[in-house]
């Protein structure tokens, strides 16, 4: 099983318009949900690779994921230089970096989920955009994981009721790859990383750098014909006065056996 | 040249900012009510590697020099001077004296677990009769077998009722005196004959345990002479350089807090406009004034401090500036805090207000581990070497 954490970057200043230009300021971190799944992570195992689209604050962010005790940190890029990327891509970048790096191994991916308040707990786009591609499941609103090992024992959070899913295969199968959204941002709140790790995360840690081509995304839901719409009778203005008009409407409703 | 802090210790820094606001902050009033840090944030500042700050990861420490622990002392002293004070007297003139004089065996006995949190060190010098008169100790040690014999006692030693380890200056040969006849002993509180007498109500830091401490015919094993027999005094200074430092960056901390509620009372208080108008006492010329002032202030005392700690990491002498960091930066807070209270009016002195903890807070840092006035001294005499003359 190969634990994997998505670090997504946010900068650590507020954000500022200066000049007409939107200034992120010069330094970035791991944004809270994204620290959050780091920190379920690391609860699993003591070997999770951390992993972040290149692209602004993402060294930053690797390397705070490296503080908090992440084994490698790797920024992935797109090796057909010039692809204009949006968060659907970024997310199957992310998905075949996975496959790439877990080899036949089953992957457990941990994945902030951002800002919970739009859509709390149930789904997000970014963790179910990564499992999209392939074989991985997702499931949002994860608040802890266990493993005797082997089997993965999920709890999740869907809107009131908490879900306990459990990974039935047994060791003679390949274990099931999830994709766990995390949104509780509570979870990694008093978890910091400690001086030391800091100062070996940058000193000593390296952030990695793995390309990985994609030309295009090839949608895998193609739209089906639309059947023909109904043909439809134009309207017809009923002129006469109030009680003769009631009358006729209701003669013709009769006749189409509506009433 | 460039200013810019390194990006570990931008890290570092906001990590900290994070773990004393969240964790210091809610408890700060607390623990100055109560007289005491609890036990579970020492705790947690040993776990996360903060009480090892300046030492190298092989003595259990995180390896982040001088520049980490200013760091530290200027984020901690922000909330609370309190546990400021606990790891100053524990980093910075506790443990640091084993760092730059212990032996390998005393490191690896002492020094680990300091750094690591397991136990508080303390620097034990002053005594009722040599306080700015440093070299005037009278506590003596006299060597018996494979021991030492210390009688005499210490004052106002910070973390004397908690620490593990104390470092312990004591006359080994009075006719030398200061110059090669004062040695620094490690004494644990354990030792026969030792004992820690009577605790100090202070004004301020009172969450930080200051205490007398007491050796009557006190064993210590010989192997716990700290450096040379006689060198004592120059381990006692060559510490302090370094404490000093530490307490200016506490002194930013404090001030910078002390700004940061300024900022945010002139902006919440109405008070009356020149037109009959309410409005934010931010528009008020003395405030703004006063704002600018203290934001020049800090600003000058930032560059010192990092700058003194950049002078630390390369091994560099840095007496003069340090004496310097902390006369300076303390004169400062000290002004600082009290302008601040005087704008905030009667907000400024109610009990429970930071400004108001603030001030009594930051009294003891024009006096301890040296006086202002003895800081003076110091970098008068450091002046006057430069050019021939022995102050």
């Amino acid at each position: 099983m190969k634990v994997f954490a998505i670090i997504t970057p946010i900068p650590v200043e507020r954000v500022r318009v200066v000049g007409g230009q939107l200034d992120f300021g010069a330094a970035g971190r791991i944004d809270p949900t994204s620290r959050a799944a780091l920190v379920l992570a690391l609860g699993l195992s003591d070997d999770v690779t951390a992993l972040a689209v290149a692209g602004l604050f993402s060294d930053d962010a690797l390397h705070e994921a490296l503080a908090y005790g992440a084994k490698r940190a790797i920024a992935i890029d797109n090796a057909d230089a010039g692809k204009v990327s949006d968060s659907l891509f970024d997310a199957h970048l992310l998905n075949k970096a996975i496959h790439e790096l877990a080899g036949d191994e089953a992957a457990v991916v941990f994945c902030g989920t951002g800002d919970d308040s739009l859509s709390p707990g149930v789904s997000n786009p970014v963790g179910a955009a990564i499992a999209g591609p392939t074989y991985m499941e997702y499931i949002g609103g994860v608040e802890s994981v266990k493993t005797d090992g082997h089997r993965l024992t999920i709890n999740a959070r869907q809107g009131d009721t908490l879900l306990t899913l459990k990974d039935e295969s047994d060791e003679n199968t390949p274990g099931v790859s999830w994709v766990l959204g995390v949104s509780d941002v509570a979870i990694g709140a008093h978890t910091l990383p400690g001086a030391g790790g800091i100062i070996n995360a940058y000193r000593e840690g390296t952030v990695e750098t793995m390309s990985v081509g994609i030309k295009e995304i090839e949608p895998k839901i193609t739209l089906n014909q639309l059947a023909p719409a109904p043909k439809r009778e134009g309207p017809e203005l009923l002129t006469d006065p109030p009680t003769e008009a009631a009358a006729a409407l209701v003669e013709m409703l009769r006749a189409r056996a509506v009433i | 040249m460039d200013f810019t802090l390194p990006k570990e210790y931008q890290m570092l820094q906001r990590t900290l900012r994070e773990f004393v606001e969240s964790e210091l902050a809610p408890v700060a009033r607390d623990t100055d009510r109560l007289e005491r840090q609890t036990d579970a944030n020492i705790r947690k500042l040993g776990q996360m590697g903060m009480l090892g700050m300046p030492f190298p990861q092989k003595y259990g420490g995180a390896g982040a020099g001088e520049l980490g622990y200013c760091l530290l002392m200027e984020e901690v002293s922000r909330v609370d001077s309190s546990t400021c004070t606990i790891i100053g007297a524990h980093i910075g003139i506790g443990a640091m004296t084993i760092y730059l004089d212990g032996n390998e065996e005393q490191k690896q006995k002492y020094l680990v677990p300091a750094a690591r949190g397991e136990m508080l060190a303390a620097f034990a010098l002053t005594e009722p009769g040599a306080g700015s008169d440093a070299a005037s100790i009278r506590t003596t040690a006299v060597r018996k077998g494979d021991e030492y014999i210390l009688n005499g006692s210490k004052i106002w030693i910070t973390n004397g009722p908690t620490a593990g380890v104390l470092t312990v200056f004591a006359v080994t040969d009075k006719a030398l005196g200061a110059r090669g006849g004062v040695t620094a002993f490690l004494v644990e509180p354990t030792f026969e004959g030792f004992s820690v007498g009577k605790l100090y109500d202070k004004m301020g830091i009172r969450g930080s345990g200051t205490a007398e401490i007491i050796m009557q015919d006190c064993r210590v094993p010989k192997q716990n002479v700290l450096g040379k027999v006689g060198l004592g005094f120059v381990t006692a200074m060559k510490t302090l350089d370094g404490g000093r430092l530490g307490l200016g960056a506490g002194s930013l901390g404090g001030a910078s807090a002390a700004l940061d509620d300024l900022i945010a009372y002139a902006k919440r208080k109405l008070a009356c406009g020149p037109h009959g108008r309410m409005e934010a006492l931010a528009h008020q010329q003395y405030v703004q004034w006063a704002v600018a002032d203290i934001a020049a202030d800090l600003y000058a005392l930032r560059q010192m401090v990092y700058h003194c700690a950049w002078l630390c990491d390369r091994g560099e002498k840095f007496s003069q500036q340090s004496a310097i960091v902390k006369m300076f930066g303390s004169d400062i807070a000290g002004r600082t805090i009290e302008r601040v209270q005087q704008i905030m009016g009667q907000d400024g002195v109610m009990v429970g207000s930071n400004i108001e903890r603030g001030m009594r807070d930051e009294r003891i840092s024009r006096i301890f581990e040296g006086t202002n006035e003895i800081q003076r001294t110091v970098i008068a005499g450091e002046i006057f070497k430069q050019v021939g003359i022995r102050l």
